[in-house]
């Protein structure tokens, strides 16, 4: 697939202003697998090979550096991920019956989407939110402490959002 | 004991973030005060009287490291702030990263002067994007009034700071793993020596500091280092960050003096929630071994805790009371480790596996009185043998429980006598 394809002028203007802050071109590869995820949803071959042969990096040290982390994904998902935080401090304030709630709530697994692409529900360990047991992460923002009933208005309030 | 107003004095501030209300709080004022009025010697003299020792964990001398920073002369050498804090029950650096950005920045521009650094990296756990945004912010802002940038404050000093966010890995918390992901690696650790103030950020010089201890330099700076080592445990001083979590009323970030006994955080903390009984505490995250409640007047600082076959860690306190089942909770932080190993060493990869799959069988109803030696018999040799202190530390959830509520453990185990129903003997 050729450049053009791939990116627009505008997106390829933030993928060179992301790479030029760096001397080290490795140290560009992770800014730049944000900055697609945050694009296009998730990280394609397609994309993750034009980010490596931009930066002269091996393309499989992309696709190691993506598959490594928690916070990428290499396939598509929902519109908006919900994070399930299962460490101790949310356990112990009930994070397995969230869990439980939204599996149901959603008729999905955890892994799993929803049949109108909506929702997308992971579990994840600590994300700082120990305070707000049970938390989860909606994309970027922290929410807690949830309930099955405050989760219903959270969830409604993301079914409106790009 | 009351609760200080030192790292967190500006936090409860309107527009808090904002460069004009840190300047009128006295921010900057101690930057201006190096670079004008101190050789960097003097700095690092100040770090290293006041005893300040490394706030993410491992607990090291700051002063003694920008002292060997120093003294290695390659350039271009580095400042990175380690702001991955993913130590679960961990989130006291957000207090800051949130709330008082330009601390920090002032904490990593005086490291600068102190050793001599060219350029700084804030490495933020991914999970921080708000906190992220705000330190970018931040950054300009500073780089506009020129306490960033080219020659500060008119002094030889050229210094900035990139921001730079990781993608949710525990193991980019330890320092070398930190270095590998910002070099755009997979976040595993690199064996020790060289370390990282020798041969760190593309093999040159670096200096990895945590949130919390740059920006106690700020304070250091201005009121003296003597100062600093005249605040709590005078063994191992100063002004600390905890965050409580769990089984109190109040869970949150409180700012109290090193050496605080757990009890006294508990009660600042609003005390136990719905009047239950303390049973156990996790006083440094996951990876410190528990306290039990025979425990509980122990002081929160490195020497207390290491005394009690513990550590004070991060400072994440989580609080368990009389209803938690420890070996739910040991399975649990396992569970995390299993999940966070970053494989490249053997023992930490697959004991960890074997850790948690036994644990499992224990929970199940299938475990047997041989199983707790065997855990014991993997831990002891995951530990000592991995390249990091993160596998070294994974199992002390396990060990702890079983030495301090072995009983719990037995309760599972002795449950019902399924291992022989299920192979058909009568039991």
């Amino acid at each position: 697939m050729s450049v053009q394809e791939l990116f627009s002028d505008a997106e390829l203007k933030s993928i060179q202003e992301i790479a030029s802050r760096y001397e080290e071109p490795g140290s560009a590869l992770m800014p730049l697998l944000h900055y697609v995820q945050q694009i296009r949803g998730y990280l394609g071959e397609d994309e993750m090979a034009f980010i490596a042969d931009f930066l002269g990096i091996t393309r499989v040290r992309a696709y190691e550096v993506a598959t490594y982390y928690t916070l990428y994904y290499t396939k598509p998902r929902g519109r908006h991920t919900i994070q399930v935080c299962r460490n101790l401090s949310c356990t112990l304030a009930g994070a397995e019956g969230i869990v439980d709630f939204l599996k149901k709530e959603l008729e999905i697994e955890v892994g799993g989407t929803t049949a109108d692409g909506m929702f997308s529900l992971v579990e994840v360990e600590c994300i700082g939110s120990c305070d707000k047991a049970p938390a989860i992460m909606i994309d970027g923002d922290h929410h807690g402490p949830v309930t099955p009933e405050s989760l219903r208005e959270i969830l409604n309030t993301y079914r409106g959002k790009p | 004991m009351s609760e200080l107003k030192i790292l967190t004095k500006r936090a409860g501030l309107p527009d808090s973030v904002k460069i004009d209300t840190y300047l009128a709080n006295d921010g900057y004022k101690a930057l201006t005060k190096a670079l004008k009025e101190m050789t960097p010697a003097q700095v690092r003299d100040e770090v290293l009287k006041s005893k300040l020792r490394g706030r993410g964990g491992a607990g090291f001398a700051t002063g003694m490291k920008w002292d060997f920073a120093s003294k290695n002369t390659t350039k271009p050498k580095f400042i990175v702030c380690n702001a991955d804090e993913g130590e679960p029950g961990t989130f006291k650096d957000r207090v800051i990263l949130k709330f008082d950005p330009h601390a920090l920045l002032e904490g990593m521009a005086i490291a600068a002067f102190a050793v001599d650094a060219d350029h700084g990296y804030i490495y933020i756990r991914g999970e921080y994007p708000e906190e992220a945004q705000i330190l970018m912010d931040a950054v300009k802002e500073a780089e506009e009034r020129g306490y960033l940038g080219k020659n500060i404050l008119g002094s030889d000093l050229s210094f900035t700071i990139t921001v730079h966010r990781g993608a949710g890995a525990y193991v980019c918390g330890e320092e070398t793993a930190l270095i590998e992901s910002l070099e755009g690696s997979r976040g595993q650790s690199r064996i020790r020596p060289p370390f990282p103030v020798n041969s760190g950020y593309r093999k040159l010089p670096t200096v990895v500091n945590n949130v919390e201890s740059l920006s106690c330099v700020p304070h250091i700076v201005l009121n003296g280092g003597a100062w600093f080592a005249g605040i709590g445990n005078p063994e191992c001083p100063g002004p600390k960050l905890f965050s409580i979590s769990g089984a109190v009323e109040k869970p949150g970030v409180y700012e109290l003096p090193m050496g605080v006994p757990l009890r006294e955080l508990i009660e600042t903390a609003g005390g136990m929630k719905d009047g239950k009984a303390f049973k156990a505490a996790f006083p440094g995250g996951a990876s410190s071994a528990c306290m039990d409640a025979s425990e509980i007047d122990t002081g929160l600082d490195f020497n207390s805790l290491a005394a009690i076959g513990t550590m004070l860690g991060s400072g994440a306190v989580m609080i368990l009371d009389e209803t938690a089942d420890m070996v739910k909770a040991a399975y649990v932080l396992t569970r995390f480790f299993d999940h966070e190993s970053c494989g490249k060493c053997t023992p930490c990869r697959e004991g960890l596996t074997w850790v948690k799959q036994v644990m499992a069988g224990i929970l199940e109803g299938k475990g047997t009185e041989e199983d707790l030696d065997l855990l014991l018999d993997i831990c002891e040799q995951i530990q000592g043998a991995s390249f990091c202190g993160l596998g070294d530390a994974s199992v002390n959830c396990v060990t702890s429980t079983i030495r301090k509520f072995r009983g719990e453990y037995l309760n599972y185990i002795n449950k019902e006598p399924r291992v022989r129903a299920a192979s058909g003997e009568k039991s």
